[in-house]
């Protein structure tokens, strides 16, 4: 269960992430409806896929706060009686199908590293919100033209998903206080301006919900993080 | 024609804001302090519009830069972010000419308080 100092933290971590995108709403907005502007066909046609963009991207991180208000009511054990063996490439293939036309509409190219089927103990709406959540912050601070890669791998007794971005790289300083804090509170990042931090909070939430737990590592460019969850013996035989 | 640089790391909100000042400004755009010292360097500017939260060094860090040089402590600043009212800071030590709050600008008044921070100094 949340402290009040992290509830208060959560709530103000919320607040700032909200702000950005919803000045962005009203200015798109506004200039669609300016008449004075004269933009062009084409430019009202930018404006209203970033519209749809940015609302969407809003909408996941209302979903986000949703489940974290949700984790701090519930007991971690709710969770643990819903865990079954799930394929973790197939869910990664799903979420990259789902937000590859936003990757598409920003000029970026979604990558799956896959090997031989992954299986965890698992719930498969935390897994995938667990990498709708990573993805999507993965999308956000990427370059255009650049490439977010997810991958799995099999390590003893657990199954690794890993999701990088080749934006901005952790500073070491950030990495230590966040590999700290990241299950505590949301921790902001420098050079990802306007992150609060509240997405990998989330996302770290939720992997302990699971048994599991979100870590960050450090690559000579961009940033990795990467979720472990238990692996699952029960199909071992079957696959 | 008046040149203005945006500082801003958000593209989206610094492309609307271009927009807005097209019709009537010059307009460059730097997404970092180190691209907005770069473009400094090779260009002069009429007027600075600054966002406050940028990657790495902010854009309290940049002003203390600018006033730290005698040519760019002339330039103009008009300080444009949606964290504003968070902020106790005497804006007049780094040469900030307005303030303006992200969450309430639409076109009008950004186009005013651009033309009022340009004349200001």
């Amino acid at each position: 269960m949340k402290t009040n100092g992290e509830t208060v933290s959560l709530l103000a971590a919320a607040a700032h992430e909200l702000k950005a995108p919803l000045v962005l709403m009203r200015w798109l907005a506004l200039s669609l409806g300016d008449s004075n502007l004269n933009l062009s066909e084409q430019e009202k046609q930018d404006y209203l896929d970033r519209l749809a963009t940015v609302a969407d991207r809003t909408l996941r991180l209302t979903t986000q706060l949703t489940i974290g208000s949700r984790l701090s009511q519930t007991n971690q054990l709710d969770f643990m009686h819903t865990l079954e063996p799930v394929n973790v490439n197939l869910l990664c293939e799903m979420a990259l199908h789902e937000l590859n036309p936003i990757a598409n509409r920003q000029g970026q190219r979604l990558r799956f590293i896959k090997r031989r089927n992954q299986i965890a103990l698992a719930n498969r709406d935390i897994v995938h919100d667990i990498l709708i959540n990573l993805i999507d912050n993965a999308l956000r601070y990427s370059p255009k033209n650049s490439y977010v890669d997810v991958s799995t791998q099999s390590k003893v007794g657990h199954i690794r998903m890993g999701v990088q971005n080749l934006g901005p790289s952790v500073a070491l300083e950030d990495l230590r206080v966040l590999r700290s804090t990241i299950g505590h509170q949301p921790q902001p990042i420098s050079g990802y301006s306007g992150s609060s931090g509240l997405g990998l909070y989330v996302a770290s939430q939720l992997a302990e919900s699971i048994g599991g737990n979100l870590s960050l590592g450090r690559p000579k460019e961009g940033a990795l993080f990467f979720v472990d969850l238990i692996r699952s013996h029960q199909l071992k035989m079957i696959l | 024609m008046i040149r203005v640089l945006i500082v801003d790391d958000d593209a989206w909100q610094a492309d609307c804001l271009t927009r807005w000042l097209s019709d009537k400004f010059s307009v460059d755009l730097a997404i970092s302090a180190q691209q907005a010292l770069d473009k400094l360097d090779q260009k002069r500017f009429n007027l600075i519009v600054l966002d406050l939260f940028l990657g790495h060094a902010n854009g309290v860090q940049l002003l203390n830069t600018l006033a730290s040089h005698n040519d760019l402590s002339k330039i103009p600043v008009l300080v444009c972010s949606n964290l504003v009212p968070s902020y106790r800071i005497d804006w007049r030590n780094y040469g900030v000419m307005g303030v303006v709050d992200k969450t309430t600008l639409d076109r009008t008044s950004f186009l005013k308080a651009v033309r009022n921070a340009t004349l200001a100094k």
